[in-house]
């Protein structure tokens, strides 16, 4: 039994803190699941919307047919760490390589630094994840070198160690490299950089720039 | 020492080739302090406190007297300890770093000692003791209420809440301000006639006589050594000294000079760190710049402090120069 | 028996406050620390706590777990701290009581299921202690994690009371404690008023409780109408800023 629901019913606790500004504070109550749908730091409980954190109110309709999405942007308080999830892009720098795998550390989230380096995020790029095509034809060697400046995807959580990342998309791939003379790389084609002082070629699965 | 920062190759460089140039990353020249801001009074329940801020670093020093005997090989003289300790927001400490295998062998912080919280708060507090306590700066005499008997033991502690460059000048000012702001309070000891037995922890009957505090303020003395010495601390960068490094230029430095100077700006003492050598011409010029340095620091903090006053607890001086 | 009247007749206590009035509240959200990724600063009168939090990042190997995220927390008590000094162990039994009443407090009000596999540290610093420490540091934690941007369920609102010369009192200094009497601590969610934490240890009757506890409840709100302008405004002026 909740006792607790009883004795402050839901309305009543809006009388006490009646909004004065416009941000809302944690545990404050900003909709009805038949209104809206919970987006990032909202939560929900027994068909209430609650905030979980300070910041404004956002409201988004993306397409007509569903709710429209609330959600609660930080005020940027003091900045907040990322956490890789799903989906994510990220920056990653080769490690280790083996003819199955590549062993990375996560240095960025969706353009956001991880300040924390005394225990990176590790990310792991599979053979089938390099790229979509000629999956047996690869050679680890030829797409990534140690030490080069990934952009990948988060596939999926992956198991305790590290996460799983993909390069499998065209704009995906070595961002940054330098050369075996120490010189940084520039991209040429999909599968080929240049060294900018000695002008050797060297294989990479290369993103593709963005203009 | 304690860098905070990682920097990139591209970002050292450009340090270095701005050092090379005599500028710094926010401008100033190699020789350019940042200014200082000093608080004391700010903890009530301790004998004396005080808090120093320069643009990042941040340390709170507090002072407490307690009255205890002196030590056995020093009947005449008081004790006085300097305990420091890195807050959360400086070293996460190292339970959490080293992981639960350290506790099971008992060790602290595993195998990453130097990185540990812990083993810093031990290394600066034991260099601190030397630079700025040593025996020809604090007159532990006149620390001495009954010889063989009572003296008061002084225990300094200092919390550094944040380490962004010039760590052990920062402390090293706290320190003076907090001792200055420290009363010693007025104690009667009775006369021999009304000594008590008292039992000591090892069992053996030991007579004492009682003694009567005032805790008063206005009734204290104040604490018997004005002259703490100021640590002023110079890094070589690419053979160019660079005085009140930032924590980037302290990790692109290849040795560091600390100097401790009395308000004579007479050089009490010295302590190198870092991997690289000096040269020995450089070094005394160091140190003679060191001594200029110190002098200013002292007259400026000394400047500040009589403003400040006695019984206004928070009154805020800035406390800025140029060291030309 | 202490003669001393802690609650004089025409209502006052030894400090001039009435007995539901809690003491002077400051706090600052943020702005502490350099490298913590949250911080707050709170005074309760004279008991000054400091807190920082760092996270979430990735949780140790041997800590980690899969369906929720990790809460550390890790409490420091100043050897300057109390009227006494005293030089304590990170393994002192009184400060680990404390981080892991903390820790408890807070696992319930940070939604953890959005931080698989990652670590939360909180770390506590107590500079001064007249009374309420414990409730200071609830605080101060609190207003550190809204400060890193954690999700939270609610914000948790701590403070003290007691009952004395008949009467219960409200955010006691430490003279007022060291009258004897009962210490209730209670942590509370702001606007659900659910309890998440309670300790007390003393012999009471069931109607003294009461009345401490329904004291110590309205105290909380006070303290959270100060806590949340706080907040609004470090949270406004940053909105403004950018």
């Amino acid at each position: 039994m909740e006792v607790d629901e009883q004795r402050v019913p839901e309305d009543e606790q809006d009388k006490d803190f009646p909004q004065l500004l416009p941000l809302v504070t944690p545990g404050e109550r900003i909709g009805h699941v038949s209104a809206y749908r919970a987006g990032a730091g909202v939560y929900e409980r027994r068909g209430h919307l609650y905030a979980s954190k300070v910041g404004e109110k956002l409201i988004e309709q993306d397409d007509s047919n569903q709710l429209p999405v609330v959600s609660v942007e930080t005020a940027g308080l003091s900045g907040s760490p990322s956490v890789p999830f799903t989906g994510a892009t990220v920056l990653a720098q080769v490690t280790r390589i083996s003819p199955r795998r590549v062993d990375c550390i996560i240095l960025s989230v969706e353009g956001r630094p991880i300040r924390d380096t005394s225990n990176p995020y590790k990310g792991i790029i599979r053979l089938q994840d390099v790229r979509p095509f000629e999956i047996d034809q690869i050679d680890m060697l030829e797409c990534f070198r140690p030490t080069d400046i990934v952009k990948a995807k988060v596939v999926s959580l992956g198991d305790s160690r590290s996460f799983h990342l993909s390069t499998a998309e065209q704009d995906l791939g070595v961002v940054f490299a330098k050369s075996t003379s120490g010189h940084p790389l520039v991209a040429l084609k999909w599968n080929e950089m240049e060294c900018s002082k000695t002008k050797e070629r060297e294989p990479r699965k290369v993103a593709k720039p963005s203009d | 020492m304690l860098s905070q920062s990682t920097l990139s190759p591209a970002e050292r460089r450009f340090l270095e080739d701005g050092v090379r140039q005599g500028f710094r990353n926010d401008g100033r020249g190699l020789l350019d302090y940042r200014p200082y801001t000093v608080e004391t009074g700010i903890l009530p329940s301790t004998s004396g406190s005080s808090r120093v801020r320069s643009f990042g670093t941040d340390v709170l020093c507090a002072v407490k007297v307690d009255m205890g005997s002196p030590p056995a090989d020093k009947p005449d003289e008081g004790v006085v300890s300097v305990n420091v300790e890195c807050s959360a927001s400086v070293a996460p400490h190292g339970e959490l770093e080293g992981g639960s295998s350290s506790r099971a062998t008992g060790r602290v912080g595993g195998g990453r000692r130097d990185d540990s919280g812990e083993g810093w708060s031990a290394y600066l507090g034991a260099l601190l003791d030397d630079l700025c306590l040593p025996p020809c700066a604090l007159d532990k005499k006149a620390l001495c209420v009954s010889p063989h008997v009572y003296a008061w033991h002084v225990n300094v502690d200092i919390l550094l809440l944040n380490a962004a460059g010039g760590v052990l000048d920062a402390m090293s000012l706290a320190m003076r301000s907090a001792l200055r702001d420290t009363t010693l309070p007025s104690v009667s000891v009775g006369s021999r006639d009304e000594w008590e037995e008292e039992d000591t922890a090892d069992g053996v009957q030991q007579s004492k006589p009682p003694f009567d505090v005032d805790e008063r303020p206005t009734a204290g003395t104040p604490f018997p050594a004005q002259d703490i010495p100021v640590c002023v601390t110079v890094g070589q960068v690419c053979s160019h000294y660079v005085w009140d490094m930032s924590s980037e230029e302290e990790s692109c430095a290849e040795a560091q000079v600390t100097v401790a100077v009395d308000r004579n700006g007479r050089c009490v003492a010295v302590h190198k760190s870092g991997m690289a050598s000096i040269d020995p011409t450089g070094l005394l010029q160091v140190l003679k710049d060191a001594g200029r340095v110190g002098v200013e620091l002292i007259k400026k903090l000394e400047a500040a402090m009589a403003k400040l006053g006695t019984g206004q607890p928070v009154v805020r001086e800035r406390l800025g120069f140029m060291a030309a | 028996m202490s003669k001393t009247e802690f609650v004089s007749p025409e209502g006052f206590r030894i400090d001039g406050r009435r007995p539901s009035e809690i003491r002077t509240f400051r706090c600052q959200v943020g702005g502490v620390s350099q490298n913590a990724d949250g911080s707050a600063y709170v005074e309760m009168g004279c008991t000054k706590a400091l807190a920082y939090v760092y996270g979430p990042k990735e949780a140790r190997r041997g800590a980690m777990k899969t369906q929720c995220g990790v809460l550390t927390c890790e409490v420091s008590l100043a050897p300057f701290s109390t009227a006494d000094r005293r030089k304590r162990s990170r393994y002192d039994r009184q400060t680990v009581e404390l981080a892991l009443t903390i820790r408890q407090a807070f696992e319930s009000s940070i939604l953890l299921e959005l931080y698989q596999r990652a670590q939360i540290d909180m770390f506590v610093h107590i500079l001064e202690t007249d009374g309420g420490h414990k409730a200071a540091a609830i605080n101060a934690c609190n207003l550190a994690l809204i400060d890193a941007g954690i999700n939270i369920r609610d914000s948790l609102v701590a403070c003290s009371a007691g009952y004395i010369d008949g009467r219960p009192i409200v955010d006691m200094n430490q003279a007022e404690i060291n009258a004897g009497g009962v210490e209730l601590l209670l942590g509370v969610f702001a606007r659900t008023r659910k309890v998440s934490v309670i300790e007390m240890d003393s012999k009471i009757t069931p109607e003294v409780f009461q009345e401490t506890y329904e004291a110590c409840i309205a105290a909380c709100r006070d303290l959270y109408t100060a806590m949340e302008t706080a907040v609004n405004d470090t949270a406004l002026r940053l909105v403004h800023s950018k």
